[in-house]
């Protein structure tokens, strides 16, 4: 573990793990956060896990952790790294196994005022309506032919088949489809775990809730998002299920086996790569978009199923559902970023992190019973973070340690005496996932707002939390 | 003789594996993982039998990726294997049949996939073989 007194302050909220730190860093990494965060991020690995992301080959600039980052694997969860497009490489691990895991934010018409004696009878309608759990299939079971168009061309695909709107594409990153996926790179194992799971949100912290604008931080821009206080939001919370598992364990460990070929030695297997343009890189790229394009069309789905359940708990008068946006926070994109003479084609890995392109809607789930956030992409992130933020609280106890200190049956009582209606299919899964497993939203929105790469919109608060 | 334990980990799930030999090792790991997705539900009857090949570089990949076949297996087929017959197993290759139990409904726990980090399989001052295994959950 790196102490604290290893970081350098050269910011506000920005703290720097310089190249001398260890020999073969390439770049030094940086770690957002307030001085009163350190003591959690510095309690586990992740900042160990940053040095060795900073020793991969062709990384630009900076390792870089958000706020809310953790010990994962390989990566730090929260994490951030750009590598040169033409001599830096792709890493499956700085993307993590549930490929373009994401949240998607619907906007109501409806008030909590309005709407307040009836969210028993929507968590209900939506528990139902929205297939939870592990191992669970959800609507469709699509053979070959039908789900290679899905992994070519995600949310899209799903609005050809009815499942939304052509405007819920215009309020989706990278409008729902990731260019450059094929689906024969795409194993038949993954297929098979994959083509039966289109509009199901899984377990663990995955959850679809149901939240009130409840403070508005930039009114000019909480009205140009229509958002209001007192507001209806519907979050989703999803990813690219066992198909986008699948993609990621098939793909390290073909990297693995390629990486002495490649020259490349790694502190870590779970940071097996390979150069982006090597057919492993170009091969894997492919199968990862096409990951990616899977997740899109599952959170479309979802959202069919959503507005299904809305209207049949509240009825037609309580309006549409509408998109206010869609993000990933575990992918790895091609993009242009500035440098001092000209710019540069990288392949950004966020894992763990959101984009937060200027004037871009960003939103962080926070943990149950706590509150989400809307922000929007400041200038500073292309300055900074290669145009990213956080993707959350970020865990700070394990789901071992959250057990031990809250039971199930007893958070729910007390969510529910805070005016929040729980449905669960686990209650082991409710208490792993309680508000004490995760640091202060409150703080991590803080940081990233005092260092300019997103400005805080609007805060939402919970009142109906469905989960696997 | 073989072992498994839970460790911590912030954000995911691992195991301390034990084994009296290699073979016992995988075996560990196997029912340690079924353990994971099955929860406090026991595994009683053994309905479902799968062939299973492994090729790997190292004994250490070699039991993750095994690990990781069973799991895939276990969701395409909607099953829970918690048992090896016939295992043949050398530094790079397992050929093995898995025994199971259909769970049609689903499971209790869900492993995303197994992965390599930590993972390193070593003799102890007893004897044993041990390694940790992650999984991310």
């Amino acid at each position: 573990m790196i102490p604290k007194h290893r970081l350098h302050r050269i910011g506000q909220v920005i703290w720097e793990i310089p190249r001398e730190h260890r020999q073969d860093m390439r770049v030094p990494a940086r770690v957002y956060a307030t001085e009163a965060m350190l003591d959690d991020i510095t309690r586990d690995r992740a900042l160990e896990q940053l040095v060795n992301v900073a020793t991969l080959p062709g990384i630009v600039d900076h390792a870089l952790a958000m706020p809310d980052v953790h010990e994962g694997y390989g990566f730090p969860v929260g994490g951030v790294a750009a590598f040169d497009a033409r001599s830096g490489i792709v890493s499956p691990g700085g993307i993590g196994y549930d490929i373009n895991c994401g949240v998607r934010l619907l906007r109501s018409h409806e008030t909590l005022d309005r709407a307040r004696g009836h969210l028993e009878k929507l968590a209900t309608a939506l528990y139902a309506e929205i297939p939870s759990g592990v191992g669970t299939g959800g609507r469709l079971k699509l053979a070959d032919r039908d789900l290679d168009p899905v992994l070519a061309r995600g949310a899209a695909a799903m609005i050809e088949r009815g499942y939304g709107e052509r405007s819920d594409l215009d309020a989706t990153e990278s409008s729902g489809t990731l260019t450059g996926a094929d689906p024969d790179f795409v194993s038949a194992h993954a297929k098979d775990r994959g083509r039966d799971q289109l509009g199901t949100m899984g377990a663990g912290n995955h959850f679809v809730e149901v939240g009130v604008v409840e403070r508005v931080f930039d009114a000019e821009q909480a009205a140009h998002l229509q958002l209001a206080k007192g507001q209806l939001t519907v979050l989703i919370h999803t990813g690219s299920r066992g198909l986008g598992h699948q993609v990621a364990t098939d793909y390290i460990k073909i990297m693995m086996q390629t990486l002495p070929r490649h020259g490349i030695t790694l502190a870590d297997r779970e940071l097996a790569c390979a150069p982006f343009d090597s057919p492993e890189g170009q091969r894997y790229f492919a199968a990862m978009a096409a990951a990616a394009n899977f997740a899109w069309a599952n959170r479309q789905l979802t959202t069919w199923e959503v507005r299904k359940a809305w209207k049949d708990a509240l009825g037609p008068s309580a309006g549409a559902l509408e998109m206010l946006y869609d993000v990933a926070h575990n992918i790895a994109k091609i993009e242009e970023h500035a440098e001092s003479h000209g710019s540069r084609r990288v392949i950004v890995h966020r894992k763990g992190a959101t984009r937060a392109f200027p004037g871009q809607p960003v939103i962080i789930p926070g943990s149950m019973g706590t509150g989400s956030y809307v922000l929007v992409g400041e200038p500073g992130s292309m300055r900074q973070t290669f145009g990213s933020t956080c993707h959350g609280a970020g865990r700070r106890l394990s789901r071992t340690a959250a057990r031990k200190q809250v039971e199930g049956e007893q958070l729910r009582r007390n969510l529910n005496a805070q005016g929040i209606v729980i449905r669960a299919g686990s209650t082991k899964g409710l208490a792993e996932e309680a508000p004490l497993a995760y640091k202060d939203v409150d703080q991590v929105v803080e940081a990233v707002d005092q260092a300019g790469i997103a400005r805080r919109v609007v805060r939402l608060r919970p009142v109906a939390v469905i989960k696997g | 003789m073989r072992s498994y334990q839970a460790i911590s980990h912030t954000s995911e799930a691992g195991l301390a594996l034990q084994g009296s030999s290699l073979e016992e090792l995988f075996q560990a790991g196997l029912e340690g993982m079924a353990q994971h997705i099955t929860g406090e539900h026991a595994v009683s009857e053994s309905t479902l039998s799968l062939p299973i090949l492994v090729e790997a570089p190292d004994i250490t990949a070699l039991l993750v990726d095994f690990l990781s076949e069973v799991l895939t297996l276990s969701y395409i087929h909607r099953a829970v294997f918690h048992g090896v017959q016939g295992m043949s197993l050398t530094a790079t290759r397992l050929q093995a049949t898995l025994i199971g139990t259909p769970a049609p409904g689903g499971f209790d726990d869900d492993i995303k996939a197994v992965t390599y980090h930590g993972a390193d399989i070593q003799r102890n001052a007893a004897g044993l073989y041990e390694t940790t295994v992650i999984f991310d959950i």
